[in-house]
């Protein structure tokens, strides 16, 4: 197997679609290096395959990934599918496991398009089953037309929460309610926002529209809808049976079997973080992303990242930086010569720029929430190992504000998430407990492999020297 | 600032010290240019083992055995020790060969910790190991610690007992005066003390020739790994091997931690480790040989620690020939974890100016002018 590459590109989500594209169009040799079965991502999830009724509950912004997708399979790069990347070195090397084997690829550029999650936000309740992300509910949706027919509530801030719901809606799955966690407060602050984003209205108007449009339908269901909610608890004998909430003083309770939540996106930073480029806290958003310039090249050079790995900025935005990326790659490998580059760079950046005009906006309005973090002492935070908020306040107050130490101590963060899912939380209870800004703290190594990979795949590695062939 | 005694490290061996001194009513000060555990003291594999060791550490390693059974009382935390048999297997007659003359030369030194047994005690200590081990030595009274958990019960005793830690603070400068030494540190402040102890771990050989008594101490990164929970695969009991690398620690949780040898480059000047992920390959393939139930078992983590290496594998530990005052303990080459409570009291009755409780000869510093001397 070819195992030397011009570049490797790891993650096939819209910017590492654009940007493998955009290289092979150069003459580029380039491997795909992918998570899912199917090309797109999350957002464009399974795109190739969803039949033509998913298409259409879905949504044009979800079919939008067709014409990405069909550039992509026409272009000529190695594309390795069900591939989990748990080790890059800024020296150009990437190690995975694909195919019940773990290999090595090598390569001068890597391009790490690793794309955004969820924010994982600790609540009493949060680790039963029939609790899970609104994302987590779409990509169900996306590849297997799995859809709740029990009672499921949502809840959280953001749009995915009202998309999720529309798609929930239009397919007569039974909603008990939707709670929305913005407070009013932020709807204020966003306001200043509001006059950049207006000069792109249309996107902010479909948005707009969007959310009125599901709470009309909502409110056409008799679907419970209700704002400024916070307290959020989910109870229930060994999995979800009840979902309680307050709003505005009053207590909320609803019979429910699946409790679908959202509090956000953030970078996914594990492999960013692992490969050593470095980042910079977002005071606002209230997460780590890499350092990177236009081109998405991070401070390690050789290492770029496109996407919402770099910043979240939605799909159409991680299209553009994917290209502006390749284009970069392109002119670094002398396939682009640098007046076509500054042309064709001009072009796609100012794209970008018209695309991120409502991004302030939408930031303040849907920035995590001052008490998102208020967490209780008995509530787990740390799902692998079992570590409640509390137990990690008692060692904030012995002293402790590095999660590398706190993780060594009561194993938070040790399990095989290697810390993905209550990382920002302990960061947060750590500022919490010792008045000192994330910034100021270190933030939680991470080492190979971040994956789970199992003794198999690596028993039967081919890491061999690469052969020049 | 004055003290009587600096001790440059604040690593595990540097705190043991430090404790046994400050009990003396001496006054010390320890040096940390981290803090103290970050770096192999605090991340080693958390073996507690006298198996395998060499015959001139083992009287020191019983010795040390009997007081990680005291440290609730003498650093106020068990440091997470528990016992967990360790069990080293003969994969082959030729092994088992090799494991009988060990036996055997241990008993010859009067020594029982490390018994031969057959096929039938393996499949009783570790029921799952594969057809081919033939049988094994065992060592019963070993055990595993947490190695943070033990540097910071260590520096708070420390600081307990009286002693002064300056973390975050390198040592730039240190030279012997008249009257003993002369610390510069990295936050420009100057400090003498009567005596100076090397507790500087991976960075002894850098340090000992800052003072002029070089040291052939140098660094290496252990590379250890830990799988997910593998319920009742260990049955608690810790293995190893007789004639190829592998160290599989039975932790009290259920996961497996990969140790026993496997090394990852390095970068001391940048304090850079790259995990070299052909070492976790390595080790699967032994692992699924050896416990070959282990095929679905997930490696979650793999992580590293600067270790203070000699060609010879034993540390040094004695007062310097060349520097009058200047004590070392280092050298350790990734065994020194379990030693470190003993070498805190035989370190300060050096320094102290008495006889140490047991001999120290082997470990003596200007060992290796002989041996140059043979090559």
């Amino acid at each position: 197997m070819k195992n030397r590459y011009d570049a490797i590109i790891i993650g096939a989500g819209p910017a590492g679609l654009a940007c493998s594209t955009e290289l092979a169009d150069k003459g580029l040799e380039v491997a795909v290096l992918d998570e899912q079965a199917a090309p797109g991502g999350q957002i464009y999830r399974n795109i190739s395959k969803t039949s033509a009724r998913q298409r259409a509950i879905l949504g044009p912004d979800y079919t939008a990934g067709l014409e990405l997708i069909r550039a992509f399979t026409e272009a000529t790069v190695d594309y390795l599918p069900q591939t989990r990347v748990w080790q890059a070195e800024a020296a150009g090397e990437v190690f995975f496991s694909h195919d019940n084997r773990s290999g090595r690829f090598q390569a001068p550029f890597l391009a790490l398009n690793t794309g955004a999650m969820e924010r994982p936000v600790p609540f009493p309740g949060w680790t039963l089953p029939g609790v899970m992300t609104c994302g987590g509910m779409s990509n169900l949706y996306k590849d297997s037309t799995l859809v709740p027919r029990e009672p499921v509530v949502l809840a959280g801030s953001g749009p995915l929460l009202w998309l999720v719901a529309e798609h929930l809606l239009a397919l007569e799955a039974p909603i008990a309610a939707i709670l929305d966690t913005t407070p009013l407060k932020q709807m204020l602050t966003a306001m200043p926002e509001l006059p950049a984003a207006l000069r792109r209205a249309g996107y902010l108007f479909k948005g707009v529209k969007m959310i009125a449009a599901v709470q009309l339908a909502a409110r056409k269901a008799k679907v419970p809808m209700y704002r400024q909610v916070s307290g959020l608890r989910a109870e229930g004998d060994g999995r979800v049976e009840r979902v309680k909430a307050s709003c505005r003083g009053r207590e909320l309770s609803f019979e429910a079997s699946t409790l679908l939540v959202h509090e956000g996106i953030i970078p996914n930073t594990a492999l960013l973080r692992q490969v050593g480029c470095r980042h910079s806290w977002n005071p606002v958003q209230r997460y780590w992303h890499p350092q990177v310039d236009a081109s998405g090249k991070t401070s390690l050079g050789s290492v770029y990242v496109a996407g919402d790995g770099t910043f979240v900025h939605g799909a159409k935005a991680a299209e553009l930086k994917g290209r502006l990326t390749g284009l970069t790659i392109a002119r670094e490998l002398r396939r682009l010569t640098e007046p076509d580059y500054r042309r064709q760079a001009a072009e796609v950046q100012a794209e970008l720029q018209e695309e991120l005009l409502p991004r302030p906006y939408i930031d303040a309005l849907y920035a995590p929430r001052k008490d998102l973090f208020t967490i209780s002492d008995e509530t787990t935070v740390c799902r692998c190992e079992g570590v409640t908020a509390g137990r990690i306040r008692e060692l904030v107050e012995q002293g402790y504000t590095d999660h590398n130490e706190i993780k060594s101590i009561i194993r938070c963060g040790m399990g095989p998430c290697q810390g993905r899912m209550c990382g920002s939380a302990v960061m947060e209870l750590v500022a919490e407990g010792s008045g000192r800004s994330p910034e100021e703290t270190r933030q939680m190594r991470l080492r190979p492999p971040i994956k789970p990979v199992s003794l198999q795949e690596l028993a039967n590695a081919t890491l061999g020297e690469p052969d020049e062939s | 600032m004055k003290a009587d005694v600096l001790i440059v490290g604040g690593g595990i061996m540097g705190c043991a010290t430090a404790i046994e001194l400050a009990r003396k009513n001496k006054s010390v000060i320890i040096f940390e240019k981290d803090v103290p555990g970050r770096h192999a003291s605090g991340h080693n594999s958390g073996g507690v083992r006298c198996q395998g060791r060499d015959v001139r550490e083992i009287p020191l390693a019983i010795e040390a055995r009997t007081m990680w059974d005291h440290h609730p009382n003498t650093v106020n935390s068990d440091c997470g020790f528990y016992v967990s048999p360790r069990l080293r297997l003969a994969e082959s007659d030729a092994d088992m060969e090799v494991l009988a003359k060990r036996e055997a030369t241990l008993k010859s030194l009067g020594y029982d910790h490390e018994v031969l047994v057959d096929r039938a005690e393996v499949l009783r200590l570790s029921p799952h190991v594969a057809d081919h081990v033939v049988g094994g030595l065992a060592c019963y009274t070993d055990g595993l610690a947490n190695p943070l958990l033990t540097s910071k019960a260590y520096a708070a005793t420390a600081r307990a007992e009286g002693v002064t830690i300056l973390s975050h603070t390198r040592v730039v400068e240190a030279a012997a005066t008249a009257g003993g030494f002369r610390v510069r540190t990295s936050c420009g402040k100057v400090y003498e003390g009567e005596t100076l102890v090397n507790g500087t771990g991976a960075w002894a050989g850098r340090f000992s020739a800052m003072l002029g008594d070089p040291l052939p101490v140098y660094a290496a990164a252990p590379t250890m790994m830990v799988t997910d929970r593998v319920p009742g695969m260990m049955s608690g009991t810790s293995l190893g091997l007789t004639s190829r690398l592998l160290g599989l620690m039975a932790a009290s949780n259920g996961t497996i931690i990969v140790g026993g040898g496997y090394r990852s480059p390095l970068d001391l000047e940048k304090e850079k480790i790259w995990i070299d992920p052909m070492q976790m390959t390595k080790a699967a393939q032994i692992m699924t040989e050896i416990l070959p139930g282990l095929g679905q078992a997930q490696m979650i983590r793999c992580w590293t620690a600067f270790e203070g290496c000699i060609k010879d594998k034993v540390p040094v530990v004695g007062a310097s020939t060349k520097v009058p005052g200047l004590f070392h303990v280092c050298g350790f080459s990734a065994h020194g974890f379990q030693l470190a409570p003993m070498m805190g009291r035989v370190v300060s009755q050096l320094v102290l100016g008495q006889q140490p409780e047991l001999p120290l000869d082997a470990f003596r510093p200007d060992r290796f002018s002989e041996t140059k001397a043979q090559a």
